[in-house]
């Protein structure tokens, strides 16, 4: 008697459903057909349902089948974790009277340096031989008007070493004077400029960023600054570096300071002590204690600091997910990632950001076993068929991966999922080992969202696409250059739209990016999170199912899930592996799927071989 | 003051062509759009059976510009081509809208930006930055004097946040705004 049964995966991310006919005989399962659609809900809530029955259906449809057809429906026992992710700037620029601008318009005017007191254009005919001026030009004053009233009061004798203008006009202003003047243009708060105050400008040459006003000591020599207020100065220079035109404006009570936000400490409870780390310390000693402890029961942020603050919101919304009060959720592992962020300086008068350090936190709890079998009874309710669960999350996906081509015992997997890093390893004749660690493709997203100054409004959704997709550069309308440096021709002209811009490979056709940052820059962002949080994590979750801890001890690994997918992961993995003689790939479950699918398929399996005994 | 010096012949520019009912005064603000970003302009006649068509215009003078890059002012819209492009398929194609000179300099500016690889503007997207609702918080608190009185004369903090839905900042932006584009239009000036 042929009984047809589904094995159901719900992920963070996805659910994946394997359909397959198993005869009572000792013939393994007939895979029918699989499907594989976005989690509803969190995983291992009532929410999973609705995504859970359009995986059934979308399984089920092309293999002509119908629901009331299924004998029984297996769901995984989700891996008992969930995580969060958090981050906190440790620096802060702020500036307590405007003194500086600095920002990289498409066309400064002129070029050098310029020092003299500012002065509004309109009071620019009063003005005579007192002393060199720097003249400030507001949009309503067009470019030939304002050249013109430059040029007759340079003309008129009147020191004029420099023009500050809030419309895109530097270059126009510059070039219709007498003699040539740096102009910094594109100055939106060009009312907040003081007047009558000491200021220098400076616009670099083509292709090259400011000197004299990114060097502490050029500042100095320009305003005469003691050794005292020279150092008062560093934050502005440190603002300025790399930046195409700059003006720094010395007021009386002008300050700029840089304040070390104090960043807090972790403790970090083991098993059988207890270890304070100062977050300034770092992200590496953090992890180094980390690995020290072993196994974490517990982590604690100092109250009243920032990474209090975030250890606390981690518990917070723990709690709301599972129902458990705060103080009973359990903080089993964290990664912390070092990270430079552009942070909008406070106080500053064209949006200059400076790089601000930040620390980033992965969290992950424990979570009842319990919840599952609730999802499986209301499933069971929902769909009319019975709903049993499968048995342990990593023993399936194992089974699953061994469907693998060119697979064997010993076997290490690896699924870096959105929520959690997770390794399992399987040794002959011994139970399963496995371990789940905080930190995957969320925590990729948030370290790109912010390293790149995405717009939070579209929360991680630019930053996902831009983590999954090869990038290319938009270089003509017949032609783009893709991140490898090749290039790819169109018989069809591109939208004009996407002219000159960086743009994602997506399946849908090239998407632009809504940054103006180089695909050098995007890569490297992109590329270095992967660094930092896949590859840190792989190795940490090898490590610790590894025989003896030495990931040299295990021959076999396979990537499953959807990182498996990514277009470049496997390949890093690869290269950071292969220093241990380990063959690393991507998995290929029932030699035609792929990565995706091993848990679904491992559930049928293990649930036939079950039946056989 | 001194427009930019006239171009030797055969230096690369952009060919700015003229429909025979377009206003060629507009070649000026082609040339301001395009200076901005220090990429030369020349204005050229070409000859396009069937007079007012601004799309053979701008291919026409495309085809003569050794940067391949061509614009075309006609009467109702400023189209730029590239030698590249199907004949009948401009890259972009502005209706002037009753804004000729913004337009033109907005083209101008496209044309040169198709020169140096950069992402095209587009009508209604504004290039001044706008101004985010916490700097203008911490402006009004630390910088609230007026912006319309002499330099020397310290001022009283009599403008500072005000209750009004409108910064200064903000009607400062619309004021500019607005002036601007009645200079542009001439009506101001």
């Amino acid at each position: 008697m042929a009984r047809l049964i589904a094995g159901i995966d719900v992920g963070n991310s996805t659910t994946e459903a394997a359909i397959a006919e198993i005869d009572g005989s000792f013939a393994p399962p007939r895979f029918l057909s699989s499907s594989r659609v976005p989690t509803t809900g969190i995983k291992g809530t009532l929410g999973n349902i609705p995504g859970i029955v359009h995986a059934l259906r979308e399984a089920l449809e092309p293999a002509g089948l119908a629901m009331r057809d299924l004998d029984l429906v297996l769901l995984n026992e989700a891996t008992p974790v969930i995580g969060d992710i958090a981050m906190e700037t440790i620096t802060e620029t702020i500036i307590t009277e405007s003194t500086m601008i600095g920002h990289n318009p498409n066309s400064p005017g002129g070029v050098g340096v310029g020092v003299g007191k500012t002065i509004h254009i309109r009071d620019l005919s009063r003005a005579n031989g007192d002393g060199p001026l720097l003249v400030i030009v507001p949009s309503e004053v067009d470019f030939t008007q304002a050249a013109m009233v430059i040029g007759s009061a340079m003309e008129r004798g009147v020191d004029i070493r420099g023009g500050i203008a809030q419309s895109d006009d530097g270059v126009l202003i510059a070039n219709r004077l007498p003699r040539p003047i740096p102009v910094v243009d594109e100055v939106a708060l060009i009312d907040h400029v003081p007047l009558d105050m000491l200021a220098a400008v400076e616009v670099g040459e083509q292709g090259q960023p400011v000197r004299q006003l990114s060097n502490p000591y050029g500042i100095a020599t320009l305003f005469g600054l003691t050794p005292q207020e020279t150092t008062l100065v560093i934050p502005i220079a440190k603002a300025l570096i790399g930046l195409r035109s700059a003006v720094v404006i010395r007021t009386p009570a002008g300050d700029v300071q840089t304040r070390r936000i104090p960043a807090g400490s972790l403790t970090l409870h083991g098993k059988t002590q207890s270890i304070t780390v100062e977050l300034d310390e770092g992200a590496d000693a953090i992890m180094e204690t980390v690995g020290l402890l072993g196994e974490l029961q517990d982590v604690e942020g100092e109250p009243g600091t920032n990474v209090g603050g975030m250890i606390e919101r981690v518990r917070q919304t723990m709690s709301d997910v599972t129902e458990k009060p705060a103080r009973e959720i359990k903080i089993r592992d964290i990664l912390a990632v070092d990270t430079l962020v552009p942070h909008r300086v406070s106080g500053s008068l064209a949006q200059e950001f400076s790089m601000e350090n930040a620390v980033g936190l992965a969290a992950m709890v424990s979570t009842d076993q319990l919840l599952m079998t609730r999802v499986a009874d209301a499933l069971s309710r929902e769909i009319g068929v019975p709903v049993e669960l499968g048995g342990v999350e990593a023993n399936n996906a194992i089974r699953g991966v061994l469907t693998t081509p060119g697979v064997d015992v010993p076997l290490a997997i690896l699924d870096l999922g959105a929520g959690s890093t997770d390794a399992a390893l399987l040794l002959d004749g011994q139970p399963v080992r496995s371990v789940h660690l905080a930190g995957a493709g969320d925590m990729v997203s948030l370290l790109i969202q912010r390293e790149l100054d995405l717009e939070e409004g579209t929360t991680l959704d630019v930053s996902d696409a831009i983590k999954s997709f090869p990038l290319a550069k938009v270089e003509s309308l017949f032609h783009i250059r893709h991140e490898d440096g090749t290039v790819r021709f169109f018989e069809e002209p591109l939208d004009p739209k996407l002219f000159g811009r960086v743009a994602l490979l997506t399946p849908g056709g090239l998407a632009p990016i809504p940054t103006s940052h180089t695909i050098d820059r995007i890569r490297q962002v992109r590329r270095e999170a992967k660094r930092k949080v896949f590859l840190r994590n792989s190795l940490r979750a090898l490590r610790q199912v590894a025989p003896l801890g030495n990931i040299r001890n295990i021959d076999f690994v396979a990537v499953v899930g959807g990182s498996g997918l990514d277009f470049e992961l496997s390949q890093m993995l690869m290269d950071a592996l292969g220093e241990f003689g380990t063959v690393v790939g991507t998995a290929n479950v029932r030699g035609e799927l792929g990565p995706i699918n091993a848990v679904a398929t491992g559930l049928v399996l293990n649930y036939s071989e079950r039946q056989r005994r | 003051m001194s427009a930019p010096a006239s171009l030797p012949p055969d230096c690369p520019a952009i060919h700015v062509a003229f429909t025979p009912l377009a206003d060629e005064n507009l070649f000026h603000w082609v040339q301001v759009g395009a200076e901005e970003l220090g990429v030369p302009c020349r204005k050229v006649a070409v000859s396009v059976p069937g007079g007012d068509d601004a799309v053979a215009h701008a291919y026409a003078a495309a085809e003569s510009s050794r940067l391949r890059i061509g614009v075309a002012v006609g009467r109702s819209e400023v189209v730029l081509h590239e030698l590249h492009m199907p004949a009948g398929l401009p890259v972009l194609r502005f209706r002037m809208d009753g804004q000729h000179e913004q337009r033109c300099r907005l083209m101008g500016s496209n044309a040169a930006r198709m020169v140096m690889h950069l992402p095209f503007r587009f009508p209604g997207e504004e290039p001044d930055i706008p101004v985010p609702e916490w700097l203008q918080e911490v402006m009004a608190a630390t910088n609230g004097n007026g912006h319309h009185s002499p330099a020397a004369v310290p001022e009283p903090a009599e403008h500072a946040a005000p209750d009004d839905d409108l910064s200064p900042a903000e009607i400062a932006g619309i004021v500019g705004l607005v002036t601007r584009r009645l200079l542009e239009r001439g009506i101001g000036a």
